[in-house]
């Protein structure tokens, strides 16, 4: 009798432990985004240490049961900053039902914006082209959710106003640039506030791979005779620019950077803190290690009996990886809300971002917004400069002449 | 500042980055010279000798002297496994085997680099200044003044070694005609090993240099690109033909980009010297102090 009734206990314990495992976990679903990335080919610089930033928020997410109980999966492919690669990746992202689209690169976010609208699969440009993608009225799948090429040339000619006593009037500002589809974008931003605050623009391109600007830096610095220089360079030419520059006597503090050319790794490739010494670039998400959201990294990294990843003391590039995968994870979180199975499509998510609100991050990140009209969220930037061996935060969060900025945003072709 | 002054400044940038192309090209001329082929991954050992450098300082935290040091004597020896492993079973073949071995060499020492010591940039920072040297309207950068006079000191021993030491003369003579050096009891393989080492040196020198200028990546290999338009106007097996080729090739971009950039939005410089280099094929192919082969048929 004693034996039948422990058989029978034991029964019952083991049914409801079943039964209680019928939780949101038990019904997850696998949500499977598609990224991009560049740990190999001419800007592998910010590749190698973006994309781990993002897998380990993904992982952080995931060791605390994922997003509302569903895990998250992440298919990465490097595409090198080669178009064909992009789009062959694309196609096996969607053959793998990824609802979302992390894209990286100009050109290949140009390239695929009409088959992400088609294919109602939403795709994120964080901190490159296309601008006119702010606009979510003309471009319902794309999403830049961070400063686009003309937010940053506005905040850098703020930037620049501000460093030259307040007034632009008469001044010379060189525009240097990567001659690519995303060096040329925010020209036309450049021309309307030349007009508006009264300085000369002249344009400086630099061709690919851009590992050679001598001429360009000698007749920015001595025949020109720029007031200002606004860099727009990315990949290995943000260094040869930082070193050039100053091989011609141009001072570092009359420079700023967009935000591809504006990192630890730029200044280290240039031969250090030293040498940069007043460099100052734009930034979309914050620089330094000490955010509560890496603290909870490192401490997963700690509980797993690892050293926290070696790619967070490049954390200008790394800590963009935590922020655009957060701004994903909170798109689904959103779908998911609406859809608690968890089975949910691409146009979805993109409802998701555009229930976006009042994101921070602890102040890693900007207090995002996205509404189904702005996709950008706002368009803030901060400053860093290099201050005594260290990049230090120069400015708060930020946006400039939005006027001009969301004149060219509801205009976009 | 007035138009002279940009052009000195431009003219004087140009001979500087022209005598640094020179050294890279002099370890084009001494495989040339020394064995009939092409070198191919020219590029590619200033690439691997400066990465290498750079890479002992940052990752093994080794001091100048002995980064340069190890890297010198690790291109030098190098070049002599290179000869021992790669090129010494394809003596006697068709040149074109020769060079296909460079270009796959080329494409082995890209991937071994990041290989090897990360993918990232590297900075190969020299105890000298990154302010420039202000001299009247120049403003000479202290890199580009030590990678010329670097590159002259190489240039007139190489030259000195052909011309007048029993060794260069040797060499010459296997260039020539493999067959009847060996005849007359030169080693030939002796010289092949001898001359991939000393292109070994001025990789390890250019990798150096170059890398201090660009910071040291995959991308270092490009300036091997510049080679070809300066040996292709100096000459292929001439050592003053690098040194002229370099100048030409270094004014004539410099100046292009300066004047004609602004015109027609940039990147005079990367087809001026190409454009430069093909006129030279069509009027004088084997270059200004080239060697015009006569065959008779």
């Amino acid at each position: 009798m004693k034996r039948g009734l422990a058989i029978l206990i034991g029964l019952m314990v083991a049914l409801g432990a079943s039964l209680g495992g019928v939780s949101p976990a038990a019904a997850s679903h696998e949500i499977v985004i598609g990224l991009q990335c560049d740990r190999t080919g001419a800007t592998q610089v910010v590749g190698v240490n973006w994309c781990p930033g993002y897998h380990d928020y993904v992982a952080l997410v995931n060791s605390k049961g994922g997003v509302e109980g569903h895990k998250i999966k992440v298919l990465e492919i490097d595409h090198e900053y080669k178009v064909p690669p992009a789009m062959e990746g694309y196609e096996r992202f969607k053959k793998e039902g990824a609802v979302l689209i992390g894209l990286y690169g100009t050109p290949h976010t140009y390239a695929l914006m009409k088959k992400l609208t088609e294919d109602k699969i939403p795709g994120t440009s964080p901190g490159f082209g296309s601008a006119g993608a702010a606009n979510g009225s003309k471009y319902p799948y794309i999403f830049p959710i961070a400063a686009t090429y003309w937010s940053q040339a506005a905040a850098s000619v703020k930037w620049a106003k501000d460093q030259l006593g307040g007034s632009l009037k008469g001044k010379k500002i060189a525009y240097l640039m990567y001659d690519n589809p995303a060096g040329h974008e925010p020209k036309e931003i450049f021309e309307d506030l030349a007009k508006l605050e009264g300085f000369e623009l002249k344009i400086f391109a630099v061709p690919p791979p851009g590992v050679e600007m001598g001429a360009q830096t000698l007749d920015i610095a001595q025949r020109y005779r720029a007031d200002f220089v606004i860099a727009h360079l990315f990949g290995r030419s943000p260094s040869v620019s930082i070193k050039e520059l100053k091989r011609v006597g141009y001072p570092l503090k009359k420079v700023v950077s967009f935000v591809w050319g504006s990192a630890e790794a730029d200044v280290e490739a240039a031969g250090g803190y030293g040498v940069a010494e007043g460099y100052a670039g734009l930034q979309f998400a914050g620089v330094g290690q000490d955010y509560p959201v890496l603290n909870e990294i490192r401490e997963m990294y700690k509980k797993q009996g690892k050293p926290a990843p070696k790619e967070m003391t490049q954390s200008a590039y790394y800590n963009r990886g935590p922020m655009v995968a957060a701004v994903h994870l909170e798109a689904i979180r959103n779908a998911v809300k609406a859809k608690p199975d968890g089975k949910i499509t691409g146009a979805d998510v993109k409802a998701g971002f555009e229930k976006v609100k009042g994101l921070t991050l602890g102040g890693l990140i900007p207090p995002l917004e996205f509404s189904p009209s702005d996709h950008e969220g706002g368009g803030w930037v901060q400053v860093f400069q290099v201050k005594g061996g260290k990049f230090v935060k120069a400015t708060d969060w930020f946006k400039a002449y939005p006027e001009v900025v969301g004149k060219h945003v509801k205009e976009a072709k | 500042m007035l138009d002279w002054q940009f052009f000195s400044l431009l003219l004087s940038n140009g001979i500087l980055i022209g005598l640094m192309y020179s050294l890279i090209a002099l370890g084009f001329v001494l495989v040339y010279k020394a064995t009939d082929a092409i070198n191919f991954a020219q590029g590619e050992f200033v690439m691997i000798a400066g990465w290498g450098v750079a890479a002992a300082m940052a990752l093994y935290g080794a001091p100048l002297w002995l980064a340069v040091a190890a890297g010198l004597g690790g291109m030098i020896g190098f070049g002599f496994g290179l000869e021992r492993v790669v090129l010494r079973p394809l003596i006697g073949r068709p040149i074109v085997a020769v060079i296909m071995a460079t270009i796959g060499l080329a494409a082995v020492l890209r991937g071994l680099g990041p290989l090897l010591w990360g993918a990232e940039t590297r900075s190969l920072s020299l105890p000298i200044s990154d302010s420039p040297i202000v001299w009247g309207p120049l403003f000479i950068p202290p890199i580009q003044l030590l990678g010329a006079v670097v590159s002259l000191l190489f240039l007139a021993a190489f030259g000195w070694f052909f011309l007048k030491s029993r060794k260069g003369i040797a060499m010459r003579a296997v260039a020539d005609n493999q067959q009847v050096a060996m005849a007359m009891g030169i080693n030939v393989e002796r010289y092949f090993a001898l001359a991939w080492a000393m292109a070994g040196v001025v990789s390890a020198l250019g990798g150096i240099i170059w890398g201090s200028l660009l910071g040291v990546d995959v991308h270092l290999a490009l300036v091997g690109f510049k080679v070809f338009p300066v040996v292709i106007l100096g000459g292929l097996d001439s050592v003053p033909g690098a040194i002229l080729g370099g100048l030409i090739v270094g004014i004539v971009e410099n100046v292009a980009a300066g004047y004609v950039d602004p015109w027609v939005g940039g990147g005079t410089k990367d087809f001026a010297p190409y454009l430069l280099m093909i006129i030279a094929l069509m009027v004088r192919p084997y270059g200004i102090f080239g060697k015009a082969t006569i065959e008779r048929v």
